[in-house]
């Protein structure tokens, strides 16, 4: 019935409906912002994301009943992967695929009514509050504490490294409310209205001179029990069940090819007039190299998704993922940054009184290396990746 | 042992070819001379012929069982667990897609290589290369090839009953049937690092090679450029059946050996190096088990990505060899050691049907500014 129902679906049909719906009403200097690797926020993901929704395409990830658009996982591949070809700004994810699933999954009808609307519709925008000073890699040990009075949680803390926490709307986040002989135990999820007074965002720069991530301090935050996840205490597998949405997005390659072939075309004009230089030649076979094992990550990806249509158990694989799709983005912005840091790495600032003009031409591959070294820290640090595949691998 | 690592082209060829190579391996790594190494593999090829392996991708019509690449693939899979010290992957697969643009005239050595009368090596560009100083040159005087130089390091059957010899005389491919014991020839023997026999033909200089002249042409040409690609995937497949068994009994390894009272496999260096083995491995897999499909329908085959996948295993084949030896400690230095035999097949993928350097210059001489395939 399934495969039937499969087999009837033109695929590449679908594929150039998307890409032309991408093509004809996505913003041109949205996709310009993606093209230039700019950086990309709420406005760029919003403004997208209302797009999408007028077309009915807002959230394909999600249930019909929901606003969900009843693809199957292939078209829904298909989807994430003609977007980013065409430069597309990514939608909101901490809301569509972080937060969304979760609701979906463990929320109250009164959630979901309150709170998928504003997701699907781009109009509330959300971060997510999980990492602390203390916990970073070790989320568990986590101690942003929320204590229960009435009908009302307390919540004090910090959070660290909340992306997009100066533009958002709302917060998920994981706060203890006891703490018990494990320390995975006693974690709660709550929704947080960044307006809550006793709230404060601080923002953080970061190496590659944006500001994306910030600090967020609690004091006295008071948050309705009815804006909590699931039971009290119980968050650790919600948590965990978000976390293994977020993994297999390296399964979209569509990101690593579009910079594949933008790095080649940079190359080549990068040494226009040095069509010998033997640095060119370098980087044209280190990207071959790059290209190949890329490839890989595609058939692994496209395994994935078959084993989630099959329902086998995927194992290792989104780890495998993970490791690989992030190591070779930095892998390209490392020969980004060979083919131009001779001419921008001494002119990373504009200074003096040009300062209001645009940056050195070519500056941005500086500052996308320095942007990505991130990849590898974030969603499960390589070297948990690791701990997490050695653990199944030597079964102990 | 919690990993295993499953077969790209499971079914029979594949189980009774792990089981040969397994068999032999045991009896190989006991053999120090090299006389009593060729007696067992010729004993072993001899068995392989009875369990009908060479008529495997031979056409029905010339008395083959009408096989795949495929069917190649499984055999050449399940020898490479073992590192088998035998040329399955040239022999039942390059040999046949190179005689197939022979026309009738290959047909007669197909049926022969079905019968099992004939063993037979293909000397297939660029294996062969230059010997003391003297590349390979060919000329035509009165539509007879006059070859000089040499070809070097030709994967051979034990016991070869021809040679096949592939070249480009005067801008025409053409295709020459040199039987063993040709004296116009003189032949050199080796063992690769793997322990695989090789022969070396030496031509001399300027030999006219009357008789010999199989086949010449465009569809020898294109038979060739297809063979040569069907030996470079080969040797992609066997390069990730023996990264899975070097997995397999590296984990073993760490998990048995006992240092600073605890097993290796309890110290993180090790365990993190292992992962990436295993991630390694699984993306290398993916990439050929998703090729084998491509490759087995119907069409022309994808040429750029067989030629990336080579690019890729090669180096990476070397990388997972060196990490594998090291994580043996000096275990790993001994040849008694099946996991030692494994690596040094891996360390040969990269200097098979093409070096890295060789296809970096094709695919960026094709065309630098490529986009992404399919
Ligand atoms: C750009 C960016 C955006 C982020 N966005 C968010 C966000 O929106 N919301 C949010 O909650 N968090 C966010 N994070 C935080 C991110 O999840 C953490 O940085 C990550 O979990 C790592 O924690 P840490 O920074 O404390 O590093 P640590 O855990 O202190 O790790 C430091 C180093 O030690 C290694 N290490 C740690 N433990 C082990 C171990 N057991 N074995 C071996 N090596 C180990 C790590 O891999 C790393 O290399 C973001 C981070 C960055 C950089």
């Amino acid at each position: 019935m399934h495969a039937d129902r499969r087999a009837s679906i033109d695929y590449e049909a679908f594929r150039a409906e998307v890409r032309d719906f991408a093509l004809t009403q996505c913003p041109p200097e949205l996709r310009l912002a993606v093209t230039r690797l700019k950086k990309v926020g709420r406005h760029e993901m919003c403004t997208w994301q209302k797009i999408l929704y007028a077309k009915g395409w807002g959230a394909p990830n999600w249930p019909i009943e929901y606003g969900g658009t009843g693809w199957d996982l292939r078209q829904r591949h298909i989807f994430d992967e003609t977007l980013a070809e065409c430069d597309c700004p990514t939608q909101p994810y901490q809301a569509l695929r972080h937060i969304a699933p979760v609701l979906i999954e463990f929320g109250t009808v009164e959630q979901k009514a309150r709170f998928l609307p504003g997701i699907i519709r781009g109009e509330v925008h959300w971060c997510q509050g999980y990492s602390e000073p203390g916990a970073g890699s070790d989320l568990a040990s986590l101690k942003t504490q929320a204590e229960r009075v009435g009908d009302e949680y307390i919540v004090n803390g910090q959070k660290i490294w909340t992306t997009g926490a100066h533009e958002a709307d709302m917060m998920y986040a994981l706060v203890r409310t006891a703490r018990g002989t494990r320390k995975q135990d006693g974690i709660t999820m709550l929704l947080i209205p960044m307006d809550s007074v006793g709230l404060t965002v601080r923002p953080i720069r970061t190496i590659d001179g944006l500001h994306n991530v910030n600090e967020v301090f609690f004091d006295d935050v008071r948050v309705p029990v009815a804006n909590r996840i699931g039971e009290e205490g119980k968050a650790w597998a919600y948590g965990k069940f978000l976390l293994s949405h977020e993994r297999l997005g390296g399964a979209n390659v569509a990101p690593l090819l579009r910079l594949l072939a933008r790095t080649r075309r940079m190359v080549a004009e990068e040494f226009r007039d040095e069509p010998g230089h033997p640095q060119k030649a370098a980087l044209e076979r280190r990207l071959l190299h790059a290209e190949a094992e890329i490839y890989g990550v595609r058939a692994l990806g496209r395994r994935a998704i078959e084993d989630i249509v099959h329902k086998r158990p995927l194992g290792t694989i989104s780890s495998a993922i993970k490791l690989l799709s992030s190591n070779l983005m930095q892998t390209l912005d490392e020969i980004g940054l060979d083919a131009t840091g001779r001419r921008v790495a001494a002119r990373f600032r504009i200074t003096g009184d040009d300062r209001a003009n645009a940056g050195e031409p070519g500056v941005e591959w500086l500052t996308n290396f320095l942007h990505g070294r991130a990849r590898t820290i974030y969603g499960g640090s390589s070297e948990v990746q690791k701990n997490v595949l050695a653990r199944t691998l030597f079964g102990s | 042992m919690s990993f295993a690592a499953a077969p790209m082209v499971p079914g029979d060829l594949f189980d009774s070819a792990s089981r040969l190579a397994a068999a032999c391996d045991a009896r190989f790594a006991r053999l120090i001379e090299p006389e009593a190494r060729a007696a067992l593999l010729t004993e072993v090829w001899q068995e392989i012929t009875a369990l009908g392996w060479p008529a495997v991708a031979v056409a029905e019509e010339a008395g083959g069982a009408g096989g795949t690449l495929r069917d190649v693939a499984a055999l050449v899979e399940g020898g490479a667990r073992s590192a088998l010290a035998l040329p399955l992957a040239s022999a039942f697969g390059v040999v046949p897609l190179l005689l197939a643009g022979a026309g009738g005239a290959g047909g007669e050595v197909l049926a022969g290589i079905a019968a099992g009368t004939h063993r037979v090596a293909a000397a297939i560009a660029p294996v062969h290369g230059t010997a003391a100083g003297s590349p390979m040159a060919a000329r035509w005087s009165d539509a007879a090839p006059r070859l000089s130089g040499a070809m070097i390091g030709i994967d051979c059957p034990p016991d070869p009953t021809h040679f096949l010899v592939t070249c480009r005389i005067e801008g025409e491919a053409a295709l020459l049937l040199v039987p063993r014991g040709d004296d116009r020839v003189t032949l050199r023997h080796h063992e690769r690092i793997d322990g695989r026999p090789t022969i070396d033909l030496h031509f001399g200089e300027d030999r006219r090679l009357d008789g010999t002249l199989l086949a010449r042409g465009e569809a020898v040409g294109e038979a060739t450029a297809r063979a040569l690609r069907a030996g470079a995937f080969l040797a992609c497949v066997e390069a990730v059946a023996a990264m899975g068994a070097l997995l397999e009994q590296t984990i073993a390894y760490l998990s048995n050996r006992v240092q600073f009272d605890a097993p290796l496999a309890s110290f993180q260096a090790l365990r993190h190096k292992v992962a990436e083995l295993y991630v390694a491995q699984e993306n290398a897999r993916a990439l050929v088990t998703e090729l084998l499909d491509r490759v087995a329908a119907p069409g022309a085959w994808p040429d750029r990505d067989l030629d990336l996948a080579k690019l890729y295993l090669g180096p990476a084949s070397r990388r997972f060899a060196a990490t594998t030896i090291q994580l043996h400690g000096g275990m790993g230095m001994t040849e008694e050691l099946p996991a030692s035999r494994l690596a040094k097949r891996l360390l040969m993928v990269e200097f098979e049907y093409g070096d890295t350097a060789s296809h970096e210059a094709r695919l960026l001489a094709a065309d630098p500014l490529a986009e992404a395939s399919a």
